[in-house]
């Protein structure tokens, strides 16, 4: 199953047939996340991003603004928007202003724990959320065993057992990819440690994964120790029973997570929120994009004018067709031998990404919802097709493209990929 | 010449409670059989050089616990001989002894229903120091005591972990005993779960039915292969229960039964 993750902008209701949503603290204050969509998806979550303490208040003002708008961040005294004496604009600078000197750059104290928790449990269960993420901050210190983030779930597993929420609590592993070297994937090794810390509460309803990676990459090009480690949790959970374990920003290896027992994924319609980067979330971050075609096909993302026009010239549109309600017309051009230009929703020109984003996104719907139906033989049976078939489109992609490119479409390490599976 | 130790701790001592003989010495001090206010008790008098915090939390967190199956605080104070501040703990004392007894040379092969119950009553004390997010770390054959009913009980928490307070370290390495620490526990980890309490116990149990170490006595850092069959070798034992000890002594904290309570209460329900 595909859950979307949402931003600033509510780009679920470009969808009627999604079947969950992941709101996330970083992208909407408070005040405006109360005010969502109220769409009826079979899983809403919110994820408290307590693991996003850590930011730097001035180098991600607007970030930290947002986050400090919600109290188990334990920023005291985050001025409240007051619509008859400010604008909007207004207020959002002076909370800037204001976290660049009181961002505390740690998640809250330990006797706070509770009280924090607590107000991560009801805001979500007030949100209607159909599952209960125990916020917890990153695990980033190997000394630190996971063990403050196993002590934030007991926190939130004690609140909701306070407050009688009926929603499952889902423990939030968040995994600093700075923690993680070869010997973290040993048995017994640091990854075992975190999945002892989770497995060892009782009460839990499942579990939500995120791996921090340390530089900002493209999406589709996360470094093999994120992937693997996506892939160990994933598999060690699955075997431990859970039946809920969703997988978060790993973008579209979501998908082979799928295949070996994670029950949902989420990624996003932006770089920012198909992957997790600190370092990636500075508020003078990001230039202006251009439109990529995804295909699945090929696990590969190609520039719509320069290297769709080349692939459709050297006729292996069929090694990377992906149609979807929104690439129909590209497709339909690019047979027809027409120029890209002329398609204006892919058109090769700065922040024209709103069409290419939805087609990205009703592909992991689609993908998300074939998974949904299958047996667990079945789902690691589609995975390793998939990326067996996506091996030769790219190996062919790579061959007869040589030479006839200035660019470099992206290709996800799909054998990298397949490996994780089998092993 | 000054009077024995015994002599002057006697003298030092609230007059209600009494002290008979030394039962037991270890690494943080001896334990006297005794009494307090006429009943039976074991008195613990740690040795000056314990870090007094360290018996500070054992007697906070042994005050919150109301189990059958953890040894019972009675209470704590200090007492001043020479120069040194003795801290001394008074226990309920259980005469059953410690299960120690049975690996002794010539004891007869512990029964299968006895393996069960021995796990059933210290995994339901282990789940019950867990829930307060303690690791006992120290389970072992002479720290599970039979009460006067025949109930198992953990004693010696002073090993313990409570998660709810700051890190203390044992000089020496790893906390815990040589042959019954889990993996982890050896691997010099210190967020350690209930997980690593049930190899113990698993420890424990096999070495019971066995009497002898899988490992030579010793602990292991890597995946070990281990002899399951010789638990069986002077008696038969169920595959079921045999299964569940293979479970605790898995390798992998995380894929060990820590519903060792379900797991125990299952075997001992069963026809």
């Amino acid at each position: 199953m595909f859950a979307l993750n949402e931003g600033y902008q509510w780009f679920s209701t470009n969808f009627t047939n999604l079947q969950g949503a992941v709101y996330l603290a970083a992208g909407n204050d408070a005040e405006r996340m109360r005010r969502s969509p109220q769409a009826n998806f079979t899983w809403k979550i919110f994820d408290p991003q307590l693991y996003l303490a850590g930011l730097s208040g001035s180098e991600s003002a607007k970030i930290c603004a947002r986050l400090a708008s919600y109290p188990w961040f334990g920023i005291d005294g985050t001025p409240e928007f007051d619509s008859g004496a400010q604008t909007r604009v207004a207020w959002q600078q002076g909370v800037q202003e204001f976290v660049k000197k009181n961002w505390r750059g740690s998640a809250p104290d330990e006797d706070e724990r509770l009280s924090c928790s607590a107000a991560a449990v009801s805001f979500q269960a007030d949100l209607g959320c159909t599952h209960i993420l125990a916020p917890a901050p990153l695990i980033a210190e190997r000394e630190d065993e996971a063990e403050s983030c196993a002590l934030w779930t007991d926190a939130a597993l004690q609140a909701a057992t306070e407050l009688d929420i009926g929603q499952p609590v889902i423990a939030t592993v968040a995994v600093s990819e700075g923690v993680l070297n070869d010997a973290s994937f040993n048995e017994g090794g640091y990854l075992d440690t975190i999945v002892d810390q989770v497995v060892s509460r009782d009460g839990l309803g499942g579990v939500y994964l995120v791996v921090a990676q340390t530089q900002p990459r493209h999406p589709l090009s996360a470094p093999s120790i994120v992937t693997r480690t996506y892939a160990h949790l994933t598999r060690a959970f699955a075997n431990f029973g859970y039946e809920f374990i969703f997988v978060n920003f790993a973008d579209v290896f979501g998908i082979a997570c799928l295949g070996l027992g994670a029950s949902g994924f989420a990624t996003g319609r932006s770089q920012a929120l198909r992957r997790l980067c600190l370092a990636a979330m500075l508020d003078d971050g990001g230039g202006l994009p251009l439109p990529h075609l995804y295909s699945h096909r090929a696990v590969a993302e190609f520039l719509p004018e320069r290297e769709m026009e080349a692939i459709a010239q050297r006729n292996l549109l069929p090694r990377v067709r992906d149609i979807t309600t929104y690439s129909q017309d590209l497709f339909q051009a690019l047979n027809a031998g027409e120029e890209i230009s002329t398609i204006t929703p892919w058109a090769e020109t700065k922040n024209n990404v709103a069409t290419a984003a939805k087609h990205f996104i009703a592909r992991m719907i689609t993908e998300g919802s074939a998974y949904s139906d299958l047996t667990v033989d079945d789902r690691h049976a589609r995975a390793t097709a998939w990326l067996a078939g996506a091996m030769n489109n790219q190996q062919a992609l790579v061959e007869r493209l040589a030479g006839f490119l200035d660019t470099f479409p992206t290709y996800a390490p799909v054998v990298d990929w397949r490996d994780q599976i089998f092993n | 010449m000054p009077p024995p130790f015994i002599d002057r701790l006697r003298a030092a001592i609230p007059s209600h409670v009494t002290i008979d003989g030394p039962v037991g010495a270890g690494g943080q001090g001896t334990v006297f059989l005794g009494k307090c206010r006429g009943s039976a008790a074991a008195v613990k008098v740690f040795d000056a050089a314990t870090d007094l915090r360290r018996v500070d939390r054992e007697c906070t967190l042994l005050a919150k616990l109301t189990c059958p199956h953890v040894v019972r605080l009675i209470e704590h104070f200090n007492v001043r001989i020479n120069a040194d501040s003795l801290r001394i703990v008074v226990y309920e004392y259980h005469p059953g002894g410690d299960l120690s007894a049975m690996l002794a040379p010539g004891a007869p092969p512990v029964s299968e229903a006895d393996l069960i119950k021995i796990g059933l009553e210290a995994g339901t004390g282990i789940a019950t120091l867990w829930k307060f997010r303690i690791v006992h770390r120290d389970i072992k054959p002479a720290n599970i005591v039979r009460a006067a009913d025949g109930r198992c009980l953990l004693v010696d928490v002073g090993f313990a972990r409570h998660l709810d307070l700051s890190t203390l370290t044992v000089a020496g390495g790893a906390p815990g005993t040589r042959g019954f620490r889990s993996p982890e526990q050896t691997a010099g980890r210190k967020a350690l779960t209930i997980n690593s309490d049930v190899y113990s116990l698993g420890m424990t149990l096999y070495l019971l039915a066995a009497k002898r170490h899988p490992f030579g006595g010793g602990d292991i850092l890597v995946p070990t292969p281990v002899d399951f069959a010789a638990m069986s070798s002077s008696r038969p034992l169920s595959t079921v229960f045999v299964g569940l000890v293979r479970q605790m002594l898995e390798f992998t904290a995380a894929r060990r039964p820590s519903d060792i309570v379900t797991k125990f209460s299952a075997i001992a329900g069963a026809p």
